[in-house]
């Protein structure tokens, strides 16, 4: 798979605080997130892949080149900070214009890509207002809308919807998935587990300044044997179901709420189980009007690889 | 594909005059220009309470002598070190403070395109305000002696103004290093300027020859002000032409180590 962006045995520390530890890593094309609480090393890994900051140890490549003061690189990539940092007394569209020109738009141009691109993100009517009197919302939604002025191939955004209600989330959440699809590159970092998982399957987790695990959900799952697997039914004659289901021998636990008619089983081998539990349903008749698995929100995995 | 790119410097270039403009632009806005105007209109309020105090008091100092006494106190060791401290120091650091950084450096800006349009900016707008600070009661009191003055000086008005751009230049880019460099660069700056520049200079020998006001003042064509014990030093001038490329020596070499700082820096804006 063609690699955009390599990390070799990458190391960061500031002073004696160790931000990245010996990470290697390729980002392949599609959207990455990147997760794990405050102070995991997410936000240092992006400043190393935009170029701001140094590795103490190790190398960092995108598209093929060192980015630690390579400006040329800045036109393939837009970056959304993670700071809530503005020119508050410029208005959205004079500082939508020069951040275009910044990118070698004549100012004309400049100005209609900030008016087409302001349209977009729903920020038209408030234009040529100070970004100062914007909202929390309106300020992210700038930001997001600064990183794109110049139709970037690549995407880094940090923490993008912090601060966004939830229609500013979701509509984040289908630009990142209508990018992807335009074929962008785009690596997203969060510490909200469900945000990322709305984006992407396609995760790195990290802890520490480590990676934990990289892959789909599905992949990252499977890399731990032991981390019993979750799943909710609700069913007319849960306790019947749970005798049966006791019989199939990856089936570890079953706990029942007769009030509720629900059970929440776990197994060591989902896939398998999901196989006997269909077989179950159908044999026996049963009404089931609910299935889920934990499992699959992200925020299990990773409160499991934490422990 | 990054082959393809052509970063020409014609476009970095015109990329440096976008940042000029808006960097001025931010300047003028602020209330600190208001501020450093008010502090740049002190000459003429000095030269205007002089006339009024000539008319009622029947003073002997020419207008010519008492403009030469202002140049040589407020002007010099006063207004054009303040307003080097205080835009040359905080052109750069603005932006760090505001954490705006982040996005000039996610462009395809050159170091040194950010770096000189922030200079020229903090450059152009010292330079309005000292051209102000230097005609203004140059004009008032030429005029109030015999109006032909003013053409007749002129030369002296030309050579004033040399120093005060001179200057300008050199202070902005000791300061704009300073801000790369250093934390809490206006307080450095302030400390520098009024306390190692105003005193070292009048130490003679090479130590004077540390300090950039001793190259102004070398091509300054008034007496500098200075106090009776320092003046018993008697620090001597070096030559004129000795005095401007050593300004600009010093401008050419503030600027560079600003520019190898700015590359080798980390700015952390968290």
């Amino acid at each position: 798979m063609k690699t955009l962006i390599n990390f070799e045995n990458v190391s960061r520390w500031y002073g004696e605080v160790i931000a990245l530890n010996d990470i290697s890593i390729n980002i392949p094309p599609g959207v990455t997130g990147l997760l794990g609480p405050n102070g995991a090393g997410k936000s240092t890994f992006l400043n190393l892949v935009t170029g701001r900051l140094n590795p103490s140890k190790g190398k960092v490549t995108v598209l093929g080149e060192d980015p630690r003061n390579n400006f040329k690189l800045a036109r393939f990539y837009g970056f959304v900070p993670e700071q809530d940092a503005y020119y508050e007394k410029l208005s959205g569209l004079d500082f939508m214009t020069y951040m275009a020109q910044l990118h070698g738009f004549e100012r004309k141009a400049a100005k209609r890509a900030s008016m087409e691109i302001l349209e977009r993100h729903n920020l038209i009517t408030h234009m040529n207002k100070p970004v100062a009197a914007y909202s929390k919302g309106m300020r992210q939604r700038i930001k997001l809308a600064q990183a794109l002025i110049h139709d970037p191939e690549i995407l880094y955004l940090d923490e993008p919807m912090n601060g966004m209600d939830p229609i500013g989330r979701n509509e984040t959440i289908d630009l990142v998935k209508k990018l992807s699809s335009a074929g962008k590159t785009i690596i997203v970092s969060s510490h909200i587990l469900h945000e990322v998982e709305a984006m992407t399957q396609q995760i790195i987790l990290m802890h520490n300044g480590k990676i934990l695990a990289e892959g789909i959900v599905q992949e990252i799952r499977g890399l731990i044997d032991e981390y019993p697997h979750n799943v909710i039914i609700h069913t007319d004659r849960a306790r019947e179901m749970a005798s049966q289901l006791l019989n199939y021998d990856d089936v570890i636990d079953i706990n029942i709420e007769d009030k509720q008619n629900r059970l929440k089983v776990q197994s060591k081998e989902p896939e398998k189980f999901y196989q006997n539990l269909v077989a179950t349903i159908v044999e026996n008749g049963y009404n089931v009007t609910y299935i889920d698995s934990p499992d699959d929100n992200l925020q299990s995995v990773f409160k499991y690889l934490v422990k | 594909m990054l082959e393809a790119v052509r970063l020409s410097y014609k476009k970095q270039l015109s990329i440096s005059v976008v940042i000029f403009r808006m960097t001025v632009k931010n300047i003028i806005k602020t209330r600190r220009t208001l501020f450093m105007f008010l502090i740049s209109a002190s000459t003429l309020l000095v030269a205007l309470l002089y006339l009024v105090l000539r008319e009622s008091d029947n003073m002997g100092i020419s207008g010519y002598a008492f403009f030469a006494y202002i140049m040589g106190t407020l002007q010099i060791r006063g207004i054009l070190l303040l307003l080097s401290v205080f835009y040359g120091s905080t052109v750069f650091s603005d932006e760090l403070d505001r954490k705006t950084l982040v996005y000039l450096q996610s462009r395809p800006v050159s170091g040194w395109s950010l770096l000189l349009a922030k200079y020229f900016s903090s450059f152009a707008i010292t330079a309005v305000l000292l051209v102000f600070s230097t005609t203004a009661p140059y004009l008032v009191l030429m005029a109030a002696d015999n109006p032909a003055d003013i053409i007749k000086n002129l030369d002296i008005l030309g050579i004033d103004l040399l120093v005060m751009l001179l200057g300008a230049a050199a202070y902005n880019a000791l300061m704009l290093m300073a801000s790369i460099l250093l934390k809490k660069p206006v307080l450095w700056g302030l400390t520098f300027t009024l306390l190692w520049e105003n005193t070292v200079v009048n130490i003679p020998a090479l130590i004077n020859k540390f300090t950039l006001l001793h190259w102004l003042q070398s091509i300054f064509p008034h007496p500098a002000a200075t106090n009776e014990f320092l003046s018993l030093l008697n620090p001597k001038p070096s030559s004129i032409q000795t005095s401007i490329t050593m300004l600009l020596i010093l401008t050419m070499i503030f600027l560079l180590v600003s520019g190898f700082a700015y590359r080798r820096k980390e700015f952390k804006l968290n």
